[in-house]
């Protein structure tokens, strides 16, 4: 199973923290994040991409799987049960999938998309199992998905009935004139 | 206004570089406001921001209703947000996640990814009432249409299953039919779903190996291959048949595939396998040998590839068949390989091949091995070096050093490695281990003596000569290990002159050979030596110095000069200790000094006077004061002694204060329990003293009784832990002798049986033979013939007592665990540890912690649910009704009532008498709804109302069941007998527990049930009987 998956940049601060086994708190998030970071930040890009460092927020034997990308690292936390070539190559899915989405993807664009971070990840781990390995089926539901999003704050939901909006619009007109 | 977006607060963050905090904390106080807007693309955004800092440790519990709000927006782009945020924020303690319930049920029913965001969502946040009343829906949509959602719904059926394993039961037959389903991705969700499930409980899954099986050898995609071959993998150990079976696919799919994903994963499981090839005849497949070979080239191959990642896992397989066939990386052709990534740069792969080495280990080449680590340790820094020196001691002492060639070889390596600097975490172990050799192998412990000498002569200021220990001539072993050296040098100091015989040309102990006892107490006493040392290492320096003393007088080859001048020494030296801060250290000082005084010990022909002299002075100069006082100053008795027999009749009475009995630290326990002591010394007879002993200073001075010797406190400490000093002597000899090794012979001093240590103490007792506690050695090295022939023989395998309380001590298993600490105790030997190894129990430590591993607390639940058994009637899909109070599933309630003491339930069994009538009247018309509500009624005490029912049924049915499925009536009753097995099994007594009155586990099968109850309801009160009767008819009118 996978416990959490991490995206960190060379100085340690997140650009995604998914966590798959519930960590309570989010001070205890931002530990476990650390130390991640300190493990992995102290190796060399030719040293092999397996950490056996404990990390015991989440659990015994747990497996610390990366991938260093020019500025960020990729992070999988990962039990026994995963395959430790399979998730590496699950992680260059992700990063494929991202690229495509993002189009030549860079730091940036996880900075300040955080949010579609978080859907393409959804499309390939859900709920700490792989979903789907197959990019060409995890960028056709992302791009419907990004279809339907846009769609819905373009025009008016064709659930919402016309008397809700005008009632909306009536009754909180004095918001609606600063948006418009 | 405007609100700002994520991308504002991004950028913000991003420019108040100094200042991120209190920016932070303006736009949560934004979102605060915003968050609380009707207008929900406002409430929307602000909860995406919040999301947004979530990720970076800001807390957002409280938004969570709005979440839930943004959640249930019409519009796909929110609803993304408020899920995300949901999928977030939430924890298993979100109170609001009650609320979502509805929403998320007609979210699932709703548009392809709307459903998909939910189920999403829901393997996310799932709680227990969450996953009881989404069970159907979730079900439901694994036969959806779509294989995005019917993947996207097996996956979360597992979160489901975690929270409510009942669900499992319920559920199964659905997943186990997408493993036929016609899109390959869902069978792989399922495929990942059932491995994960049978990591927690491999048995349930047995009956689908031969499915998996078939996708092992027809399917083609290599991600859910892999994980087929780790399901069977967690399947083998559960039946080992399947271990043959498995061989010759996987070895297929190790010659044919070209990726090496699976290539490993089937290598590594083909590892896991062989373990359990053995056939019940005990033969093995004729096959396992050529697959053996296959692995272990495929990992070589692996091993040496350029490719970390695969170097790293080629260690890690050869691991796991090591596990299996040890003798694979003892071939000499792997060796350099793993001993090459011992020098690897990478910290992971060095650790691995470090695990392997001690697999590798064998008799054979064990000094090669470990002079290899040596040169490493030297190289190594930070904790890898701690990790290479646990290794290496592991490896020696592993399996009560049965690896070992050579002890003295050994010690070298730990006085080495006491040399190395920067070892000061491993001074610990380094001297709990020289002294384990030291006392444990005989012979070599004469060379230990001499080496140990050495080791306290270095200190005195002299460079040391050591070969070993010489990095740049100057540095000393570390003062860590001293306590240990000088006890070593102090308890079996009537070795020294055996040392001093053997001592070669150049070495140290050559240059004292003359004066090796005054030097010695000089080394141990002297202040410019000493007084930088810690006091536990004082202590045992004082303690040492005296014992020396006891060992010089007790030599016949000690010049009487020496003696002297030893003498001088301490009477000079002790009382400066009595001014030491350390209590411990000044008790010593006091005790030692007020022996060597008591005994009126004179310095020589002319020195009658002088020992006077000596007394006075030091109290005067250190202005003793009124303890001092007590001792009166003891007029020596020249006439009697002559020239020098001072010191020698001291011999005795010194060596039996100091040393009495040879050193044998083992707990008192493990002492009970075997059934002979080793010295052959019934523990009892322990309180008896040999007044004997002192019967020359009776005789000689006669103000002496046995009284005012001062025991020294360690002698008080063990012989309490049950070591037998001298009680009784060995009948056939002549002299007065005690029953020790080291006063075994005494004939040629005259009167007082003065001791010649020298050769008993190696000689021993041949009773030693039996003993565990001794090890033997190879060790050819030492001279001593007649040694190697008394204790080569000690067989540490046919331990005695060993088998018979193998039994017993199994029973105890449980109280040891608790009291671990007993195990390994350690005793104050003199300032420092002494480990005790309790030989009985060291081999059951490790059979428990061999124990299979049990799944993580969260899926405790999960792993008890048991799929073998048929579903029964009551079992159905739980059905959501409207209710505020939710109730506890069954196994919940189940694992709390198992904590019930049988105090509990024998009380519930006499209420139950009375409480009967009213639960059988409570139940009546339960009786009949049963079977079409939900699951369990949501009463008290299931027990109490279900068994009387049954009793009073008896009659009733006093002719067979009819088929349950035919009649309404009996399902219903089947229901009632059926709830208690699975339903809730620790709430009935279990048969063990239970007294013979009760059915025992009998309820789940209606029939020898009827018999048993109907005997126990004989004797109840007549009202029931009307009311059974009643019910009998209602029955029948039905039936």
């Amino acid at each position: 199973m996978i416990k959490a998956v991490c995206i960190i940049n060379n100085h340690g601060k997140p650009r995604l923290a998914k966590f798959y086994q519930s960590v309570e708190s989010e001070a205890l998030q931002q530990t476990v994040i650390r130390r991640i970071y300190q493990q992995v930040a102290q190796r060399d890009d030719t040293f092999c991409n397996y950490l056996e460092g404990i990390v015991p927020e989440l659990g015994d034997n747990v497996k610390l799987i990366y991938r260093h990308y020019a500025t960020l690292y990729f992070v999988f936390a990962v039990d026994s049960q995963e395959s430790d070539l399979g998730i590496l190559d699950l992680i260059q899915v992700f990063v494929e999938s991202l690229d495509k989405c993002f189009e030549n993807v860079c730091e940036l664009d996880l900075i300040f998309h955080s949010d579609r971070v978080h859907y393409c990840l959804d499309e390939i781990v859900m709920g700490g199992m792989v979903l789907e390995t197959n990019i060409g089926a995890i960028l056709q539901s992302i791009k419907d998905q990004t279809k339907l999003h846009k769609d819905s704050l373009s025009k008016a939901d064709a659930n919402e009935s016309s008397s809700a909006i005008r009632e909306r619009i009536g009754t909180e007109q004095s918001t609606w004139q600063y948006n418009w | 206004m405007f609100e700002k977006t994520l991308t504002d607060v991004v950028k913000g963050i991003r420019a108040s570089r100094r200042d991120t905090s209190l920016y932070i904390s303006q736009c949560i106080a934004e979102i605060k406001a915003e968050i609380n807007s009707s207008d929900m693309f406002v409430k929307a955004n602000a909860l995406q921001k919040l999301t947004f800092l979530q990720m970076m440790g800001y807390n957002m519990s409280w938004a969570s209703f709005a979440s839930i709000e943004v959640m249930s927006s019409p519009r796909f782009a929110h609803k993304r947000i408020g899920y995300l945020a949901a999928c977030q924020g939430f924890t298993q303690d979100t109170d609001v996640i009650l609320l979502t319930t509805n929403l998320l049920k007609k979210e699932l029913r709703g548009g392809v990814y709307e459903a998909g965001l939910a189920v999403n969502c829901i393997s996310n946040i799932v709680t227990e009432d969450l996953a009881r009343d989404l069970l159907p829906e979730l079900t439901g949509l694994t036969s959806h249409p779509q294989p995005y959602l019917r993947k996207k719904a097996i996956l979360c059926l597992f979160k489901v299953f975690v929270k409510y394993p009942q669900g499992l039961r319920l559920t199964f037959a659905r997943i186990q039919q997408c493993l036929e389903d016609p899109n390959p991705s869902v069978v792989s969700c399922a495929v990942n779903v059932i491995t994960e499930l049978s990591d927690k409980n491999p048995k349930n899954y047995l009956p689908l190996a031969p499915q998996f099986f078939k996708l092992l050898t027809t399917s083609s995609n290599n991600w859910m291959l892999i994980k087929v071959v780790k399901l069977l993998g967690s399947l083998v150990p559960e039946e080992p048949r399947l271990a043959r079976k498995l061989l010759e696919p996987l070895a297929d799919i190790v010659r044919n595939t070209k990726a090496k994903s699976l290539l490993f994963e089937a290598v590594h499981t083909i590892t896991l396998c062989l373990p359990y090839c053995k056939r019940a005849d005990g033969s093995m497949p004729a096959n396992v040998p050529e697959i053996v070979t296959l692995c272990a080239e495929t990992l070589q191959a692996f091993v040496n590839e350029a490719d970390q990642n695969l170097k790293y896992l080629g260690l890690v397989g050869f691991g796991s068949l090591m596990q299996s066939h040890p003798q694979v990386l003892t071939t000499p052709a792997y060796r350099p390989i793993v001993l090459a990534c011992l020098s690897d740069q990478d910290v992971t792969i060095r650790t691995r091949a470090l695990g392997l080495l001690s697999g590798m280990a064998s008799r054979r080449n064990l000094i090669e091995l470990v002079t290899q680590l040596l040169k490493h340790v030297e190289q190594a820094t930070g904790s890898y070096r701690y990790d290479l020196v646990s290794k290496i001691i592991d490896m020696c002492s592993s399996e009560k050093y049965a690896l070992l060639p050579d002890f003295s070889w050994y010690l070298n390596v730990l006085f080495q490695l006491g040399h190395i600097q920067g070892l000061e975490a491993h001074a610990e172990l380094l001297s709990s281990q020289i002294a384990d050799v030291a006392l444990r192998v005989l012979p070599v412990r004469r060379y230990a003596v001499g080496r140990s000498i050495e080791i306290l002569l270095e200190r005195n200021g002299v460079p040391s000569s050591d070969p070993f220990g010489d990095n740049g001539g100057t540095t000393n072993i570390m003062p860590e290990i001293l306590p240990a050296v000088a006890w070593i040098v102090g308890e079996y100091s009537d070795l020294i002159r055996m040392c001093l015989a053997d001592a070669e040309e150049g070495r140290l102990l050559e240059r004292y050979k003359k004066s090796a006892y005054h030097s010695i107490v000089q080394a141990c006493t002297a202040t410019s030596n000493c007084d930088k040392l810690a006091a536990s290492t004082q202590e045992v320096y004082l303690q040492t110095a005296i014992k020396v003393f006891a060992a010089a007088t007790a030599d016949p080859q000690a010049p009487e000069e020496e003696l002297e001048d030893t003498y001088k020494t301490l009477r000079q030296n002790l009382p400066l200790y009595l001014r030491s801060t350390d209590v411990e250290v000044q008790e010593r000082a006091f005790t030692s000094h007020a022996l060597l005084v008591s005994l009126g010990l004179t310095g020589g022909g002319g020195g009658a006077m002088a020992a006077l002299p000596v007394v006075n002075q030091t109290s005067d100069l250190l202005g003793m004061n009124s303890t001092e006082a007590d001792i009166t100053p003891i007029q020596p008795d020249p006439p009697l002694t002559g020239r020098s027999p001072g010191y020698r009749n001291a011999a005795s009475v010194l060596n039996y204060t100091t040393k009495p009995g040879p050193m044998k630290p083992s707990s008192a326990r493990s002492q009970k329990k075997k059934s002979q002591s080793p010295i052959g010394v019934d523990v009892s007879d322990i309180a008896s003293v040999d007044i004997s002993v002192f019967s020359s200073l009776l005789d000689g001075v006669s103000r002496f009784t046995p009284m005012e010797v001062s025991f020294t406190k360690q002698k008080e400490t063990l012989l309490s832990e049950g070591r037998p000093p001298p009680a009784r002597a060995i009948p056939g000899e002549s002299m007065q002798v005690f029953d020790n090794s080291r006063f075994s012979g005494g004939a040629d001093s005259a009167g007082f049986g003065a001791v010649s240590n020298v050769a008993a103490t190696a000689g021993g007792s041949p009773m030693r033979h039996n003993d565990p506690f001794y090890l033997r050695t190879n060790d050819t090295t030492t001279t001593e013939t007649q040694d190697i022939g008394q204790f080569g023989m000690i067989e540490l395998t046919g331990v005695d007592g060993e088998e018979t309380h193998n039994e017993k001590s199994k029973k105890k298993k449980k109280k040891k665990k608790q009291s671990k600490s007993d195990h390994q105790n350690t005793i104050a030997v003199g300032g420092f540890g002494v480990a005790v190894y309790d030989s009985d129990e060291e081999g059951e430590e490790l059979t428990v912690g061999r124990q299979a591993k049990k799944p993580g607390k969260e899926f405790a639940s999960l792993a008890r649910v048991d799929l073998s058994e048929p579903l029964r009637h009551d079992e159905v899909m739980p059905e959501r009704k409207h209710r505020t109070v939710p109730d506890n599933p069954p196994s919940e309630r189940a694992s709390k009532k198992e904590k019930k003491t049988k105090k509990e339930k024998k009380k519930r069994k006499k209420e139950k008498a009375e409480e009967a009538p009213a639960a059988s009247g409570g139940i009546e018309g339960d009786l009949l709804g049963l079977g079409f509500e939900s699951p369990m009624p949501v009463q008290s005490n299931p027990p109490m109302q279900t068994m009387p029912q049954s009793n009073f049924m008896a009659p009733a049915q006093a002719q067979p069941p009819p088929v349950a499925s035919s009649n309404a009536v009996s399902d219903a009753f089947e229901d009632l007998l059926g709830l208690q097995p699975t339903t809730a099994p620790p709430q009935l007594p279990t048969p063990a527990s239970q007294p013979t009155s009760f059915a025992p586990a009998n309820y789940g099968q209606p029939f020898p049930v009827m018999g048993m109850n109907t005997a126990q309801a004989a004797p109840k009160p007549s009202k029931k009987e009307k009311k059974s009767k009643k019910e009998k008819k209602k029955k029948k009118s039905k039936a």
